[in-house]
């Protein structure tokens, strides 16, 4: 049967109120939060106005780092690929 | 020294030292970091630029000590023809390299903010830029030639004529007027720096320090296994001028 919107209203109130409520808090905690987290996260990112410059060089210095730590496992892994297609083990003898 | 210039031995010391120092670079670059950014002071001058202090000034030792280490073991193998020091240098010179390219980027990115400029023909920064030419001079000559003994060997007198660019380094900034800072850690006296800064410059300074050993053992594994792939593929085609 059909009922006016108030009416309709009030009975999505009384089953959907409750978890709406709690999902709204929960949302709103989740939302706001974060909002108070960063203003120092955002803070500490601005690095006093400075970010352009500071950020790039521990960028760089992890490319760096990385980069020479993986293509030297890389070097490794081939070689030692190379000595098992020839059929020869990974150590000398003493 | 002698004693370890058995490959094998060598290989066996290696893979027993590996994972410490692997474990120390962690744990000292994760602490450095936390330290470097989170807990030390801004500099009252500079600011937060300071930061780059911790990875510029590392680098930039690591590049010297790794230059003078790249000499120290072209010596041991033109002098006492150690077997290990040829596969040492070979090894440690694109980490060299590295560790240079990021003193000089690191290094421009703080010069910018704090004297206006990415880049000056100064002798500290001109010094620098031509360690990181002699470091891609040792590499392109050590793959220069077909014969890799000669290579090895042209490299090793360029790295030993080139260490003449350390110490000029060094005092630099105390011979010539430059816009560079002058020594404040290593020099008579004492660290003038204040403890909370010094503290994340040394653990990062250990920490590559500790990374270096890591990659320069991996590498040096890489090539003892290069070299040995190399004298089995000579044997199978040269049998006779092998065996002879």
């Amino acid at each position: 049967m059909w009922s006016p919107p108030s009416r309709r209203g009030g009975e999505w109130a009384a089953t959907w109120g409750r978890p709406y409520c709690v999902l709204l808090c929960v949302f709103a905690s989740l939302r706001f939060k974060p909002f108070v987290m960063t203003d120092a996260i955002q803070a500490f990112l601005a690095m006093g106005g400075y970010a352009r410059f500071v950020w790039p060089a521990y960028a760089l210095a992890a490319i760096v780092l990385v980069g020479l730590l993986i293509a030297s496992l890389r070097q490794l892994r081939r070689a030692e690929a190379e000595l098992a297609a020839l059929g020869l083990p990974k150590r000398e003898r003493a | 020294m002698h004693r370890f210039a058995n490959p094998a031995r060598f290989q066996r010391i290696a893979n027993a030292v590996l994972p410490w120092f692997a474990a120390a670079t962690a744990i000292l670059l994760a602490l450095g970091l936390y330290f470097a950014l989170l807990d030390s002071p801004p500099d009252y001058q500079q600011g937060e630029t300071v930061r780059i202090m911790y990875i510029h000034v590392p680098a930039a030792w690591m590049a010297l000590f790794i230059y003078s280490f790249i000499a120290a073991a072209s010596a041991a193998a033109l002098i006492w023809r150690h077997p290990l020091a040829d596969v040492s240098a070979r090894a440690a010179s694109p980490i060299g390299a590295g560790f240079t390219f990021l003193a000089l980027a690191s290094g421009s990115l703080w010069g910018k903010p704090m004297w206006g400029t990415w880049w000056v023909w100064d002798a500290r920064l001109t010094s620098v830029l031509i360690l990181f030419f002699l470091y891609l001079g040792h590499m392109a000559l050590l793959r220069a030639f077909d014969d890799p003994t000669r290579g090895t060997r042209s490299a090793a007198i360029l790295a030993l004529a080139g260490f003449v660019n350390v110490p000029i380094i060094k005092f630099s900034v105390d011979w010539w007027n430059t816009l560079h800072q002058p020594a404040s850690i290593m020099r008579l006296g004492g660290p003038s720096i204040d403890p909370s800064m010094l503290l994340p410059l040394l653990l990062m300074a250990v920490g590559f320090t500790t990374f270096f050993v890591v990659v320069l053992l991996l590498r040096m594994k890489a090539e003892l296994l290069a070299a040995r792939l190399r004298a089995a593929q000579l044997a199978r085609l040269h049998p006779a001028v092998v065996a002879r």
